[in-house]
Protein backbone atom coordinates (compact mmCIF):
# COMPACT_ATOMS: atom_id res chain seq x y z
CA UNK A 1 0.00 0.00 0.00
CA UNK A 2 1.66 3.67 -0.92
CA UNK A 3 0.33 6.81 0.23
CA UNK A 4 0.93 10.39 -1.04
CA UNK A 5 0.36 13.59 1.04
CA UNK A 6 -2.44 15.73 0.27
CA UNK A 7 -2.86 18.93 -1.21
CA UNK A 8 -2.75 21.62 0.93
CA UNK A 9 -1.12 20.36 3.78
CA UNK A 10 2.40 22.06 5.07
CA UNK A 11 5.07 21.59 7.43
CA UNK A 12 7.78 22.69 9.33
CA UNK A 13 10.47 20.31 10.62
CA UNK A 14 12.08 21.64 13.72
CA UNK A 15 14.68 19.46 15.15
CA UNK A 16 13.21 16.57 17.47
CA UNK A 17 9.94 17.66 16.07
CA UNK A 18 7.76 18.73 13.08
CA UNK A 19 4.76 21.16 12.27
CA UNK A 20 2.06 19.77 9.55
CA UNK A 21 -0.85 21.92 9.44
CA UNK A 22 -3.78 21.22 6.76
CA UNK A 23 -5.37 24.46 5.23
CA UNK A 24 -8.49 22.00 4.63
CA UNK A 25 -9.07 21.81 8.23
CA UNK A 26 -7.49 24.69 9.37
CA UNK A 27 -5.96 21.76 12.27
CA UNK A 28 -2.11 21.78 12.90
CA UNK A 29 -0.23 18.41 14.08
CA UNK A 30 2.67 17.54 16.24
CA UNK A 31 4.89 14.83 15.05
CA UNK A 32 7.45 13.74 17.48
CA UNK A 33 10.49 11.91 16.47
CA UNK A 34 9.09 8.67 15.02
CA UNK A 35 6.06 9.66 13.23
CA UNK A 36 8.36 12.50 12.09
CA UNK A 37 10.22 9.26 10.69
CA UNK A 38 7.64 7.45 9.13
CA UNK A 39 6.19 11.15 7.50
CA UNK A 40 9.86 11.80 5.81
CA UNK A 41 9.28 8.20 4.33
CA UNK A 42 5.93 8.76 2.92
CA UNK A 43 7.61 12.32 1.41
CA UNK A 44 9.52 10.34 -0.72
CA UNK A 45 7.02 7.87 -1.59
CA UNK A 46 8.08 4.83 0.66
CA UNK A 47 5.52 1.71 0.83
CA UNK A 48 3.72 0.67 3.94
CA UNK A 49 5.72 -2.33 4.15
CA UNK A 50 9.02 -0.55 3.58
CA UNK A 51 8.12 1.62 6.31
CA UNK A 52 7.44 -1.16 8.79
CA UNK A 53 10.51 -3.16 7.30
CA UNK A 54 12.73 0.42 8.23
CA UNK A 55 11.22 1.04 12.15
CA UNK A 56 11.80 -3.03 12.49
CA UNK A 57 15.04 -2.30 11.78
CA UNK A 58 15.52 0.60 13.94
CA UNK A 59 13.59 -0.09 17.25
CA UNK A 60 13.90 -2.73 19.54
CA UNK A 61 10.01 -3.78 19.04
CA UNK A 62 8.35 -7.00 18.16
CA UNK A 63 6.73 -6.74 14.39
CA UNK A 64 3.40 -7.25 15.88
CA UNK A 65 3.57 -4.19 17.74
CA UNK A 66 5.74 -2.21 14.82
CA UNK A 67 2.88 -3.62 12.00
CA UNK A 68 0.14 -2.43 14.76
CA UNK A 69 1.10 0.95 15.49
CA UNK A 70 2.24 1.81 11.39
CA UNK A 71 -1.09 0.54 10.74
CA UNK A 72 -2.80 2.69 13.29
CA UNK A 73 -0.54 5.68 12.70
CA UNK A 74 -1.05 5.75 8.69
CA UNK A 75 -4.90 5.21 9.27
CA UNK A 76 -5.29 8.63 11.40
CA UNK A 77 -3.40 10.14 8.95
CA UNK A 78 -5.89 9.24 6.17
CA UNK A 79 -9.19 9.73 8.63
CA UNK A 80 -7.21 13.54 9.08
CA UNK A 81 -6.82 14.59 5.37
CA UNK A 82 -2.78 13.99 5.57
CA UNK A 83 -2.21 11.58 3.76
CA UNK A 84 -4.76 9.46 0.77
CA UNK A 85 -3.87 6.21 -0.25
CA UNK A 86 -2.74 5.62 -3.87
CA UNK A 87 -3.99 2.71 -5.75
CA UNK B 1 -5.09 75.52 -7.51
CA UNK B 2 -3.06 72.91 -9.62
CA UNK B 3 -0.83 71.88 -6.67
CA UNK B 4 -4.32 71.92 -4.69
CA UNK B 5 -6.08 69.60 -7.53
CA UNK B 6 -2.93 67.33 -7.27
CA UNK B 7 -3.06 67.27 -3.33
CA UNK B 8 -7.34 66.33 -3.63
CA UNK B 9 -6.27 63.51 -6.48
CA UNK B 10 -3.94 62.30 -3.56
CA UNK B 11 -6.36 62.03 -1.11
CA UNK B 12 -8.93 60.65 -3.72
CA UNK B 13 -6.51 57.70 -4.40
CA UNK B 14 -5.82 57.39 -0.99
CA UNK B 15 -9.23 56.75 0.32
CA UNK B 16 -9.96 54.58 -2.75
CA UNK B 17 -7.04 52.13 -1.54
CA UNK B 18 -7.74 52.33 1.83
CA UNK B 19 -11.28 51.56 1.33
CA UNK B 20 -10.36 48.64 -1.18
CA UNK B 21 -8.39 47.38 1.50
CA UNK B 22 -11.12 47.38 3.99
CA UNK B 23 -13.15 45.39 1.31
CA UNK B 24 -10.40 42.62 1.24
CA UNK B 25 -10.02 42.86 4.68
CA UNK B 26 -13.51 41.55 4.87
CA UNK B 27 -13.22 39.18 2.50
CA UNK B 28 -10.13 37.38 4.06
CA UNK B 29 -11.91 37.19 7.39
CA UNK B 30 -14.69 35.21 5.74
CA UNK B 31 -12.53 32.88 3.95
CA UNK B 32 -10.67 32.79 6.56
CA UNK B 33 -13.56 31.45 8.54
CA UNK B 34 -14.46 28.94 6.48
CA UNK B 35 -11.07 27.37 5.69
CA UNK B 36 -12.28 24.16 4.88
CA UNK B 37 -14.51 25.35 2.17
CA UNK B 38 -11.95 27.67 1.04
CA UNK B 39 -8.42 25.97 1.53
CA UNK B 40 -7.81 26.10 -2.42
CA UNK B 41 -7.71 29.97 -1.85
CA UNK B 42 -5.04 29.95 0.92
CA UNK B 43 -3.33 27.58 -1.40
CA UNK B 44 -3.36 30.20 -4.14
CA UNK B 45 -2.27 32.41 -1.81
CA UNK B 46 0.49 29.82 -1.10
CA UNK B 47 1.56 29.88 -4.51
CA UNK B 48 3.89 32.32 -5.99
CA UNK B 49 2.31 35.34 -8.39
CA UNK B 50 4.36 36.16 -10.99
CA UNK B 51 4.52 40.03 -11.21
CA UNK B 52 6.91 43.43 -11.36
CA UNK B 53 9.40 44.21 -8.44
CA UNK B 54 7.60 47.54 -6.89
CA UNK B 55 8.43 47.93 -3.25
CA UNK B 56 6.81 51.78 -3.38
CA UNK B 57 3.80 49.89 -5.09
CA UNK B 58 3.98 47.01 -1.97
CA UNK B 59 4.61 49.35 0.70
CA UNK B 60 1.56 51.31 -0.08
CA UNK B 61 -0.72 48.51 -0.38
CA UNK B 62 0.76 47.11 3.46
CA UNK B 63 0.21 51.01 4.38
CA UNK B 64 -3.16 50.62 3.50
CA UNK B 65 -4.38 47.12 5.03
CA UNK B 66 -2.52 48.30 8.03
CA UNK B 67 -4.94 51.66 8.18
CA UNK B 68 -8.15 49.38 6.73
CA UNK B 69 -7.20 46.91 9.70
CA UNK B 70 -7.25 49.53 12.23
CA UNK B 71 -11.04 50.72 11.43
CA UNK B 72 -12.79 47.43 10.74
CA UNK B 73 -15.47 45.59 12.33
CA UNK B 74 -13.33 43.20 14.29
CA UNK B 75 -9.72 43.24 14.85
CA UNK B 76 -7.55 41.53 11.92
CA UNK B 77 -5.05 39.29 12.76
CA UNK B 78 -1.96 38.17 10.35
CA UNK B 79 -3.43 35.57 7.70
CA UNK B 80 -6.58 37.85 6.84
CA UNK B 81 -4.52 40.95 6.21
CA UNK B 82 -1.47 38.79 4.52
CA UNK B 83 -4.40 37.66 2.41
CA UNK B 84 -5.76 41.09 1.85
CA UNK B 85 -2.30 42.38 1.00
CA UNK B 86 -1.93 39.56 -1.36
CA UNK B 87 -4.89 39.89 -3.47
CA UNK B 88 -4.46 43.57 -3.54
CA UNK B 89 -0.57 43.38 -5.02
CA UNK B 90 -1.48 40.57 -7.60
CA UNK B 91 -4.48 43.46 -8.86
CA UNK B 92 -1.73 45.40 -9.19
CA UNK B 93 0.52 42.91 -11.12
CA UNK B 94 3.14 42.77 -8.41
CA UNK B 95 4.76 39.65 -7.18
CA UNK B 96 3.50 38.29 -4.26
CA UNK B 97 2.97 34.93 -1.93
CA UNK B 98 1.49 34.29 1.10
CA UNK B 99 4.04 32.99 3.35
CA UNK B 100 2.70 30.91 7.14
CA UNK B 101 5.52 29.82 9.62
CA UNK B 102 5.77 28.56 12.64
CA UNK B 103 8.28 29.16 15.99
CA UNK B 104 8.07 27.38 19.35
CA UNK B 105 7.62 29.43 22.44
CA UNK B 106 8.70 27.06 25.31
CA UNK B 107 6.12 24.00 24.75
CA UNK B 108 3.53 25.85 22.87
CA UNK B 109 3.76 26.22 18.96
CA UNK B 110 2.82 30.31 17.39
CA UNK B 111 1.91 31.06 13.93
CA UNK B 112 1.92 33.35 11.87
CA UNK B 113 0.94 34.80 8.39
CA UNK B 114 2.98 37.53 6.28
CA UNK B 115 3.63 38.54 2.23
CA UNK B 116 6.73 38.07 0.25
CA UNK B 117 7.90 39.15 -3.27
CA UNK B 118 9.40 36.94 -5.55
CA UNK B 119 12.62 36.78 -4.28
CA UNK B 120 11.20 35.82 -0.58
CA UNK B 121 12.08 39.01 0.96
CA UNK B 122 9.08 40.21 3.45
CA UNK B 123 7.64 43.09 2.28
CA UNK B 124 7.59 45.75 4.84
CA UNK B 125 4.40 46.62 6.60
CA UNK B 126 2.75 43.59 6.87
CA UNK B 127 4.53 42.51 10.49
CA UNK B 128 7.47 39.35 9.00
CA UNK B 129 9.41 38.53 11.93
CA UNK B 130 12.39 36.25 10.89
CA UNK B 131 12.19 33.94 14.24
CA UNK B 132 9.01 32.32 12.06
CA UNK B 133 9.97 29.71 10.43
CA UNK B 134 8.03 28.81 6.78
CA UNK B 135 5.94 26.43 6.59
CA UNK B 136 6.86 24.67 3.11
CA UNK B 137 3.59 22.86 0.75
CA UNK B 138 4.17 19.18 1.06
CA UNK B 139 2.07 18.19 -2.37
CA UNK B 140 3.70 20.47 -4.48
CA UNK B 141 2.37 20.90 -8.77
CA UNK B 142 5.05 20.22 -11.14
CA UNK B 143 7.34 23.46 -11.57
CA UNK B 144 5.97 25.28 -8.75
CA UNK B 145 9.22 26.66 -7.14
CA UNK B 146 9.28 26.18 -3.58
CA UNK B 147 9.47 28.60 -0.80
Amino acid sequence: MRYTIAEGVLCQEFPDEAIVLSLDSAEYFRLNSTSLLIWRMLRTGTGRDAIEAALLNDFDASAERVRGEVDAFLGRLVQLGLIREVT
Amino acid sequence: MRAALRRLGERVRWLGVTAEAWYQLARAAVVVRGAARHSRILRDGLRPHPGRRDPAGGAEVARAVARASRFHVKPMHCLERSLAAVWMLRRRGIASALRIGCRRQGAAHEFHAWVVDDDGGALAGLGHESSFQVLTPEAVPPGTPRP
